[in-house]
């Protein structure tokens, strides 16, 4: 279960982004949707730790893995891995390498001596999905992670995933523009605007 | 058969028997690929990642590493285009919408830097032009890259292919992080352009997109275009679709039955 409250966030001292933003995410598949340039990647980052909280708190239960327990999945791969090191190296951060996981992620085997650029942008993204797997996570976060991938991909990815979480027992917020995808693989959904209007209320 | 349409075509963009080997890898990513584009269309491709359609993209302004050998006859209007004459149509005739951010400067706010592939007069006047017709707002010129939402960011390249008044625009995967709202103003300039006798090739995954805007869809796979239909091809099961990797790719959309068929 993944527990958010009162999270806040200001772009600058007078400009808020959104405020004191609860939500309550059991062990399913929360779909969040909104307009462009609302805050819902950010809200993402802030769920991850990879902002630091203003205010309220994330509650998430207690894992023995190595690396953090949210696992966010970036909307551009390129910005999501280390340009320096080859397929392998990053991969290897998260855990030990599975081939099997590889192979379901449709991964081959000669990417893992490449680097990050001589992948393409849909080959980039499964590899940073493979490593959030590999790391065990007890919450994911997706935030618009398919647009770059095509239909056939698209499928094989969210199968495991969604396979992932249902074994494990994982919550997962799935953030995108995307409504058949969403009604497709999401057990309720939420309306960004919506609670952030709530809110200013 | 895909150069029917180009018999007797002598404006726009021709590509003929596109091929791209990777001379260290010793492996060839596209192969013969043709295609052309007219005045007044739009030329949707689509496929799977890695299929070399943003390589076609690249070749086209020929902007591909040097590890990469191209070879191909390519005509713009009639003449030949090589490595010789490229810098007089790149960002002039032809220009690219880039996939990521990162080909915007980033030490640039963004309305600076959409400044300087303006050329001629009434520059600031004509970018918030196009800007607003995208739907950004005025603001956000003072935006640096880093700032904007994958959206924004999104728009803002588009905006940067539109500010260089090009007769054919490249678009690499234009559309994605891009909400059903701003959807239809992204693509209305696409629109416009046609209109005005002007052609897009319309890199995507998004088959919806690709059906409001495009005349034609190409279709590849493993570096070659196996299928190029109308979009009127692309409706109900597909039964339409020549090929059954297109077939397999429509059916997987999470509109149609979402099912990977191609395993």
């Amino acid at each position: 279960m993944l527990t958010i409250k009162g999270v806040s966030y200001h772009v600058s001292s007078n400009r808020c982004l959104f405020d004191n933003v609860s939500l309550k995410i059991d062990n399913e598949i929360v779909g969040l949707s909104g307009n462009s340039g609302i805050g819902k990647t950010t809200l993402a980052k802030l769920i991850a730790r990879i902002i630091p909280l203003e205010t309220g708190s994330i509650h998430v239960e207690k894992s023995d893995a190595k690396s953090n327990p949210i696992q966010l999945i970036w909307q551009h791969p390129e910005q999501a891995v280390n340009p320096k090191w080859r397929i392998k190296r990053i991969l290897l951060e998260a855990g030990e390498i599975d081939s099997d996981l590889l192979k379901k992620c449709g991964i081959k085997k000669d990417w893992l001596t490449r680097f990050p650029h001589q992948l393409s942008g849909g080959e980039l993204q499964r590899v940073c999905i493979a490593r959030c797997l590999i790391s065990k996570p007890r919450v994911i976060i997706a935030d618009e992670i398919t647009t770059m991938l095509d239909g056939l991909s698209q499928v094989d990815i969210w199968e495991l995933l969604i396979i992932y979480v249902k074994q494990n027992k994982v919550p997962m917020l799935v953030i995108s523009h995307d409504e058949a995808l969403l009604n497709r693989i999401c057990d309720r959904m939420i309306n960004f605007q919506k609670i952030v209007d709530l809110e200013k209320k | 058969m895909l150069w029917k349409g180009t018999i007797g075509m002598t404006q726009g963009l021709i590509i003929k028997n596109l091929s791209l080997y990777h001379k260290y890898e010793k492996m060839t990513l596209v192969n013969n690929v043709s295609l052309s584009i007219a005045p007044s269309e739009i030329v949707a491709v689509v496929g799977a990642s890695g299929s070399g359609k943003s390589l076609l993209a690249h070749s086209i302004l020929h902007l591909l590493p040097e590890e990469i050998e191209q070879n191909c006859e390519m005509l713009w209007n009639g003449e030949t285009v090589n490595q010789h004459n490229i810098p007089q149509l790149r960002g002039k005739k032809i220009a690219l919408i880039p996939q990521t951010i990162d080909a915007l400067d980033p030490f640039l706010k963004v309305g600076k830097y959409l400044l300087t592939l303006m050329k001629g007069k009434n520059k600031q006047h004509r970018l918030h032009k196009i800007w607003s017709s995208l739907g950004l707002d005025i603001d956000w010129l003072a935006y640096f890259p880093f700032e904007l939402s994958g959206g924004m960011a999104r728009r803002v390249l588009i905006a940067s292919a539109l500010v260089q008044n090009p007769n054919l625009i490249l678009a690499d995967e234009p559309t994605p992080g891009v909400d059903a709202d701003t959807l239809s103003g992204v693509l209305a300039p696409f629109n416009q352009m046609k209109q005005e006798g002007k052609s897009v090739l319309f890199i995507t995954h998004d088959f919806f997109a690709a059906l409001k805007v495009a005349d034609r869809i190409a279709v590849m796979d493993n570096g070659e275009i196996i299928e190029v239909s109308p979009v009127s091809f692309f409706a109900g099961d597909g039964e339409k679709l020549k090929h059954t990797y297109t077939k397999a790719l429509w059916q997987a959309l999470p509109q149609n039955c979402f099912v990977n068929n191609w395993r």
